[in-house]
């Protein structure tokens, strides 16, 4: 294969619409119409402006992406797309754009599993080369875990393109049950960033069950701390819910959170012996949990990776790019174009 | 007023007696398996508004009108699903079905919201009249506002102003009745049916149940047993099951017992995130696909249908929705338009560990 691989990549797995340029594993841009401003202004994500904003913002985001990073389509050597999980309206989006893109210029179409692509988010450098892997080869086995609001998962990468799930949440995903306690706390929604911040200045006063923590298995369970929260507010007074109540409620149902996720993490390290750590998803944006999760790796003597920029943490294309150089490297593209299609409930398979 | 004593007139002859009365705008006071009742041709305003005078209550006070049959009914009201119900196990009998007016009726006997309530009277001779007549009568007691319920000639005859009996043209005596209470009215144009007068009849949960679950895993038993119930309906429709119920009460746990009912081995995990999620289904007797949808994220009802939601109500999919009461519009809405079987379910937090879980169609 060719040096310095270039991919046009695009998401629209669910809220964001986003479009990266990547020259191997180097992002040389990664723009996401993020619309955060869409969830304050309406107090919610809508799906048809979800899915309008798409349809709208996919054209816009896809020339931004190129003019930033330096780039015209003649100079692409791939499109690579998410084709799940993910909502299938909003996925079906980004994949007639793309069909329409691989027609008119002559390329090929890497298919790419959204929830792989935050996997090997820590992989990607910038564009001067600088990431979470630039310095240290991997080694394998490497344990991975992602968070974010709709997953919740542990997962074994014995190579690229070669994968185990190890665990996943069986009811709510981690970021979800932010959001929600969030809710209960009044923050508005998307309320998890929020909780992170007040729980930076409050103390882990409230003793909150840990979900999961007999199991014996390597799964997550969210809804029970969710509904555990909500018990405990209920019987706190309202007027003794002020400001450093809700930082110390938050820090709280924070630690218990990492907690949850740093016990499966302990026990996948001790049953499957990985060689490095990866996180990945948006939750990670908390800075308790990727602490948490440092100080149980280093128990074991292992290396935590983290993505050199948060804007790799939460949805966004450049990851995908990324994801899609790796199976290109194996001739991982999309034979028959005409039957690419949403797979809403994509899993990592081994 | 003309008195046919009912006992000594051949039937012929009352119900053509009858029939010129109310043709001609008049009132004629009946007998039902409840107390006397007062009727009119309620579709001629001028009879209606001698009903008014006669009962001297304020406009905005519906009343009932009786019919002989449900087909009559249609002609009138949109008859829905929990309407359908009642028609089925009570009628004709002392119920009244309040639902949405086909406006065809004088507007004053209809609820402010345009809904009609209708009576199938349990009295072969009230139904034959009626049947006769081809149009609905009206069916509120024969007592002016406020006095006594008549259940002879003796009560009206005591209780009423003579100014008010001249209003009346026939009196078809049937002698004392028993002392039966008036009609339990229900009003089906909510998404439950709530009972706005509670008459002898008891409606129960029909044909919906409430169970107590003390766990999760009860919860899911719950579900599988709610949709045994409804699965033959696949055939020709699909199930959507409304769950409504707070923050906590265990949705999803229901969604799951419904995946765990239709053999989906896969994990059945909360949708909020996404919107939906979709699972194919094979069981012995039917397949398509489970849908669970959640409408926690949506500002606004609508975006249902952005997620192609009329595409999920083919038959045999059997659909399962969080928050519904985002979409409870949209959905009463669709199932009176599109072949649906629509199963409320409600969720209630009793304690920690307990939940009363109600459902109904």
């Amino acid at each position: 294969m060719k040096k310095n691989f270039t991919i046009l990549a695009i998401d629209t797995s669910c809220d964001e619409t986003s479009a990266a340029v990547t020259d191997d594993d180097h992002v040389l841009s990664n723009i996401v119409s993020s619309q955060v401003e869409f969830h304050q202004k309406y107090g919610g994500v809508v799906p048809n402006i979800a899915r309008r904003m798409h349809q709208q913002l996919i054209k816009p985001v896809i020339n931004e992406a190129l003019k930033r990073a330096g780039k015209t389509i003649d100079k692409i050597d791939a499109l690579a797309i998410t084709v799940g999980p993910g909502l299938a309206p909003a996925l079906e989006v980004g994949i007639s754009t793309t069909k329409n893109l691989a027609a008119e210029y002559q390329l090929p179409i890497i298919a790419v599993n959204h929830m792989e692509a935050h996997l090997l988010s820590a992989f990607a450098k910038n564009s001067k080369g600088n990431g979470a892997f630039s310095k240290i080869n991997s080694q394998f086995p490497i344990l991975g875990l992602l968070v974010s609001g709709g997953h919740t998962q542990l997962v074994l990468m014995k190579n690229f393109g070669k994968y185990q799930l190890l665990g996943e949440t069986v009811d709510d995903a981690a970021g979800e049950a932010f959001d929600k306690v969030a809710k209960m706390l009044n923050l508005g929604y998307p309320g998890g960033p929020i909780i992170s911040e007040l729980a930076k200045q409050g103390k882990p006063k409230y003793e909150l069950p840990i979900p999961m923590i007999d199991s014996k298995n390597l799964n997550f369970s969210f809804s029970g701390l969710k509904t555990a929260c909500l018990y405990k507010l209920q019987k706190i007074p309202q007027k003794q819910k002020n400001r450093q109540f809700i930082c110390d409620f938050s820090s709280s149902f924070e630690k218990a959170v990492a907690q949850a996720l740093t016990i499966k993490l302990k026990s996948a390290i001790e049953i499957y012996q990985p060689k490095q750590i990866v996180l990945g998803g948006g939750v990670i944006s908390n800075i308790t949990i990727r602490r948490e999760a440092r100080k149980v790796a280093s128990k074991f003597g292992l290396r935590v990776f983290v993505p050199y920029t948060q804007k790799l943490f939460t949805d966004n294309a450049a990851m995908v790019g990324v994801c899609a150089w790796y199976q290109a490297q194996c001739g991982d593209f999309v034979k028959d174009i005409s039957k690419l299609d949403r797979q809403p409930n994509l899993s990592f398979t081994p | 007023m003309k008195i046919i004593n009912l006992k000594k007139e051949f039937e012929e002859k009352i119900i053509k007696d009858t029939l010129t009365v109310l043709k001609n705008g008049g009132l004629v006071i009946y007998p039902t398996e409840t107390c006397y009742g007062i009727g009119a041709d309620a579709t001629n305003p001028k009879a209606v508004e001698k009903i008014f005078q006669y009962k001297g209550q304020w406009r905005g006070k519906p009343i009932l009108i009786a019919v002989a049959s449900k087909q009559m009914a249609q002609n009138y009201v949109k008859i829905n699903e929990i309407a359908e119900n009642l028609y089925q196990n009570f009628l004709p009998g002392p119920v009244a079905v309040v639902s949405k007016s086909e406006g065809k009726v004088v507007s004053d006997i209809e609820s402010t919201t345009h809904t009609l309530g209708i009576r199938v009277p349990n009295y072969p001779l009230v139904l034959k009249i009626i049947k006769a007549f081809g149009k609905p009568i009206t069916s509120t007691s024969a007592n002016p506002s406020g006095k006594k319920t008549p259940y002879s000639l003796e009560d009206i005859l005591k209780y009423t102003s003579k100014k008010r009996l001249g209003l009346i043209d026939l009196f078809l005596d049937a002698g004392k009745l028993p002392l039966r209470p008036t009609s339990t009215v229900v009003d089906t144009t909510l998404n439950e049916p709530a009972v706005l007068r509670q008459g002898e009849i008891v409606i129960p949960d029909i044909p919906g149940q409430t169970f107590v679950s003390n766990s999760e895993e009860q919860t899911k038993l719950i579900a599988q047993e709610i949709l045994e119930k409804y699965k033959n309906l696949l055939i020709s429709k699909p199930l959507i099951f409304a769950l409504q119920g707070e923050l906590g009460s265990g949705k999803t746990q229901f969604a799951k017992g419904l995946g765990q009912a239709l053999k989906i081995t896969s994990n059945i995990p909360s949708p909020t995130f996404i919107f939906f999620r979709e699972y194919p289904y094979k069981i012995a007797s039917n397949q398509g696909i489970f849908y669970h949808l959640d409408t926690w994220r949506m500002e606004k009802g609508e975006e249902i249908l952005d997620l192609g939601f009329k595409k999920m109500l083919g038959p045999t999919n059997v659909v399962a929705i969080e928050w519904l009461q985002k979409v409870k519009p949209i959905l009463e809405e669709i199932s009176q338009k599109t072949k649906v079987c629509l199963v409320w379910v409600t969720i209630e937090i009793l304690s920690e560990t307990k939940r009363r879980i109600k459902y109904q169609i």
